[in-house]
């Protein structure tokens, strides 16, 4: 990893040691991760993720400035947070996926609105665009936004809205006509008359507080809709196909961070680990670090070319995947009734499951690649 | 700049004219022996050891040489380096050939067929990391790991190739020479277990 990478991850991995004690209670209870906001972990995810014009308190390290606005910043980032725990890199505050959205199709107020929130203290953002039935697929997208005068009307449900409950605002995805040019995003706060949230229980990753959000009427400021200051085809499709290739990395190096996380308590628990359990975990160490680095290419990749998101989907679904097989490896390691011996391994069982369905599906990921290769794009 | 050299080689030319090539710039003369005592070596060296008949290799302008004695290829830093980036080249060979047989029998847009395309993809953008990475810290390890991923990727595609890939000449031979080569030259019998 280059230097400068190195540094900032060295930094994050100290800092995300704090969070590790707290994991098994974020599974418990949610609202955990707000009475931890004094840890330097939070508070440095609450105030970056925000592009260098609207951020004068940067992360210096080493001479060196991060403001984890970049896939490849961000990809490390979450990966060593993951690494000490998942569901709390989902809890996180700060500017998120709304945050990347907002930085690639906003305009200048809108930014300068939405940054200017953010760094008032820690706040939550959502990103509402999966919708029941329809999953995370643009054309079945079914949320309404009606003009009316300087307003727009927003009807619809969204699902599966990670820290939809605790955030003070994010984007809701809707669309004004039939046709694909019509798919947009605004601006939305929490509180807005007509927008209702209520938590979905889920089985792993149960601090990022699943919400279903219902949007019966609900008005907000004509100009809270991204990207008005552009043509209808630079934003709504254009603008979500370029965030969701920016964090598809992010994405995957959760996942790496996940499948440290059962090496690392695989190493730490030897003496427990069955006979045939001991055999070498370097294999595993090798392939970990392996599709590490592969996932930190597809950040830098998608950095130089937010528009080329195949290296991202190959990272995204074989990251997931390992991670997935790593947990599913250890707990076998340690032998019969492993999930109940060992309850932080079970529970990165639970969360890895969360991984393939994150930013597109693995079996979605695989089609999209495809398309790519065929493409000549990779 | 080995990376460019191999794979330009192995893609559009094949398996024997990359390993001659690999050949005239790593290996001024003799051959590389790996830990059993075989070679794989271009048809005009001269060696030592006893030619092995391999009828499917006639022509190719490539051999293997059995009963070399000792192992050479610790004398060669870097071997193991250049076969994996000849092999990756091969194998990205493959999958180019492997998506032209399947667009003319049109079975490319079947998603089956697609998702395990990806697969070979990812794994090949996984491995070409490695590879690109000199400062990983176990390359030796690593490597072996290389190789392994390689040959499971190349057997992917030849299971989407049906008996087209199975034919000589065909897709299937440079994916056989291509596990020959880890097999010679790997130092343990981790070579495929696709």
């Amino acid at each position: 990893m280059a230097d400068r990478l190195g540094l900032l991850r060295d930094q994050v991995r100290d800092w995300a040691q704090d969070l590790r004690p707290y994991g098994d209670a974020l599974d418990r209870d949610p609202g955990v991760v707000e009475r931890l906001l004094h840890l330097p972990i939070m508070a440095w995810s609450a105030r970056l993720q925000i592009p260098a014009a609207y951020n004068p308190d940067p992360l210096v390290l080493g001479g060196e400035t991060f403001y984890l606005t970049g896939s490849a910043e961000r990809t490390v980032f979450c990966a060593e947070v993951a690494r000490a725990d998942l569901g709390m890199m989902l809890a996180l505050p700060g500017a998120s996926m709304a945050g990347t959205l907002v930085s690639v199709i906003g305009d200048e107020a809108q930014r300068a609105w939405f940054y200017g929130r953010l760094r008032e203290r820690p706040t939550w953002t959502f990103f509402g665009l999966t919708e029941p039935g329809g999953g995370s697929d643009a054309a079945a997208l079914r949320t309404r936004g009606v003009t009316r005068g300087d307003e727009v009307v927003l009807t619809g449900a969204k699902r599966y809205v990670s820290n939809a409950v605790r955030a003070a605002l994010g984007v809701v995805f809707f669309r004004s006509g039939d046709s694909p040019l019509s798919v947009g995003a605004a601006l939305v706060e929490a509180g807005t008359p007509g927008l209702r949230v209520a938590p979905i229980e889920t089985i792993g990753v149960r601090g990022a507080q699943l919400g279903a959000i219902t949007l019966d009427a609900a008005r907000i400021p004509a100009d809270r809709v991204l990207g008005r200051h552009r043509s209808p085809v630079r934003r709504g499709m254009w603008g979500w196909l370029r965030t969701f290739n920016l964090l598809r990395p992010t994405v995957a190096g959760m996942a790496v961070g996940v499948a440290w996380a059962a090496y690392d308590y695989a190493r730490e628990h030897r003496d427990a680990l069955s006979h045939a359990g001991r055999e070498s975990l370097e294999p595993t160490r090798r392939r970990i670090e392996a599709v590490h680095r592969m996932t930190v290419r597809a950040a830098e990749s998608v950095d130089r070319d937010p528009g080329n998101g195949a290296q991202a989907s190959a990272a995204k679904l074989t990251a997931a995947d390992l991670a997935a097989e790593v947990t599913r490896d250890v707990l076998g390691r340690l032998g019969p009734g492993a999930r109940v011996e060992h309850p932080r391994l079970e529970r990165l069982a639970r969360d890895a499951r969360a991984l393939d369905l994150m930013e597109g599906t693995g079996n979605v990921q695989r089609l999209s690649l495809a398309t790519a290769y065929l493409r000549s794009l990779v | 700049m080995t990376t460019a050299v191999q794979q330009d080689t192995a893609r559009p030319a094949g398996a024997a004219a990359a390993v001659r090539a690999l050949y005239a710039s790593r290996v001024p003369a003799g051959v590389v022996v790996g830990p059993g005592g075989h070679a794989v070596t271009p048809e005009d060296r001269r060696s030592a050891g006893r030619p092995v008949d391999l009828p499917w290799l006639a022509g190719s302008g490539i051999r293997v040489v059995a009963g070399l004695g000792p192992p050479t290829v610790d004398r060669h830093p870097g071997w193991l380096l250049d076969l994996a980036r000849l092999r990756l080249g091969l194998g990205r060979a493959l999958l180019e050939a492997t998506t032209g047989f399947l667009t003319g029998r049109g079975l490319i847009g079947h998603q089956l067929v697609r998702a395990a395309l990806a697969e070979v993809v990812a794994e090949h953008l996984t491995v070409a990391a490695a590879l690109d990475d000199a400062a990983a810290p176990d390359p030796a390890d690593a490597l072996i790991d290389a190789h392994e991923r390689i040959s499971v990727a190349d057997r992917a595609l030849l299971r989407l190739s049906g008996a087209a890939g199975y034919t000589v000449p065909g897709p299937g031979l440079d994916a056989h020479v291509s596990e020959l080569l880890a097999d010679v030259y790997l130092p343990d019998a981790r070579v495929c277990r696709g």
